[in-house]
């Protein structure tokens, strides 16, 4: 089995170390959070394929960092894990964008299944991001052609520049990882310095 | 004129959700079987649908799944229920309802949810027709 990336965010260590070690037996790269806001930072830190997060912590509940998860990395797959389970919370939890809503205690054959399930998705959606990008290049330069108001040369830098690809996968994650660390700083997650800190690192390891 | 199908085998939930959406401007089909309903869809273009869930011969998702297949476009949908699970709820909107309203209902709280499956249904036609 390839490595693929899991973040499992439960306040409960109990459950934090029986996924941990499960999928780390699978192969599978695991990543443990105690909470919504160390989850967030572990999301701006890495490339996950699934997320699991249990839905009722302390200082911010599943569906929060759910939805805040969602506003770092839109293509990550999202599972909430809960031992209180109530249709209410199970129709919010899946109107808000979470593949799956399991319910505690689980079989861990069982979860298994639902993990590959959406590691698949999570390869779905980054091939139609891929070329929804790529859809949205094109038509840029279309319609810089068709604009026809530069001399060639002009208009192959220019395309150059407006491509929303950078020029290499070294420069999508570093400019992925700074956009994460200020949507952090923004919600009041960071302070300042520590953004400045990671963006000097960053930057540090691109040049 | 927004147009809504409204599927329930009972009268009364049809006659109180006729007498809502029609008072509040929208064009209403109604149908207390599945079968009947997706007669209707076959005829008719719907900007949303709403389904009870158990219904004799067929229940709401299997309805919204069979018309999905007969229409062009994804028409919007939610499922109403007076026998919530957890299951179902998640079966449904794993296959794309709207919204899972269980009865008794709060009827502001489901023409908001029609609402909204509508627009953000109309948003997402033209996010990809772009």
């Amino acid at each position: 089995m390839a490595n693929y990336k899991l973040l499992v965010v439960d306040d409960e260590l109990f459950v934090r170390e029986l996924l941990e070690e499960y999928f780390s037996k699978m192969d599978f790269d695991v990543v443990v959070a105690g909470s919504g806001p160390d989850a967030l930072k572990a999301v701006a830190e890495n490339s996950f394929n699934v997320a699991l997060i249990d839905l009722k912590m302390s200082d911010m509940d599943g569906i929060e960092t759910l939805k805040k998860i969602q506003q770092l990395d839109g293509n990550l797959i999202l599972i909430l894990m809960t031992g209180y389970p109530t249709v209410e919370s199970s129709v919010e939890a899946m109107r808000s964008g979470a593949f799956d809503y399991v319910v505690k205690p689980f079989r861990l054959n069982e979860l298994k299944d639902i993990v590959l399930r959406a590691v698949k998705e999570h390869h779905v959606k980054c091939e139609i991001a891929e070329i929804k990008t790529k859809v949205a290049a094109i038509e840029r330069k279309l319609s810089t052609i068709v604009g026809g108001s530069q001399s060639e040369s002009n208009m192959n830098d220019e395309d150059t520049e407006s491509l929303p690809i950078p020029v290499n996968s070294f420069d999508i994650e570093a400019e992925d990882q700074l956009d994460r660390w200020g949507k952090l700083l923004r919600d009041g997650f960071i302070s300042r310095q520590e953004f400045e800190e990671r963006k000097k690192r960053i930057l540090s390891e691109v040049c | 004129m927004k147009k809504i199908l409204i599927v329930d085998d009972e009268l009364l939930i049809r006659d109180l959700l006729y007498d809502h959406f029609s008072s509040h401007n929208y064009e209403i089909s109604m149908a207390e079987t599945g079968q009947k309903a997706l007669d209707i869809l076959s005829t008719n273009k719907v900007d949303c649908i709403l389904t009870d869930l158990k219904m004799p011969d067929m229940d709401g998702l299997e309805l919204i799944k069979k018309a999905r297949e007969q229409s062009e476009k994804k028409v919007p949908a939610i499922l109403i229920t007076g026998f919530p699970s957890i299951e179902s709820a998640v079966d449904a909107l794993r296959n794309r309802v709207h919204d899972y309203v269980v009865k008794p209902f709060n009827i502001k709280r489901l023409h908001d949810s029609v609402e909204k499956a509508i627009a953000e249904t109309s948003e997402n036609e033209s996010t990809w027709e772009k």
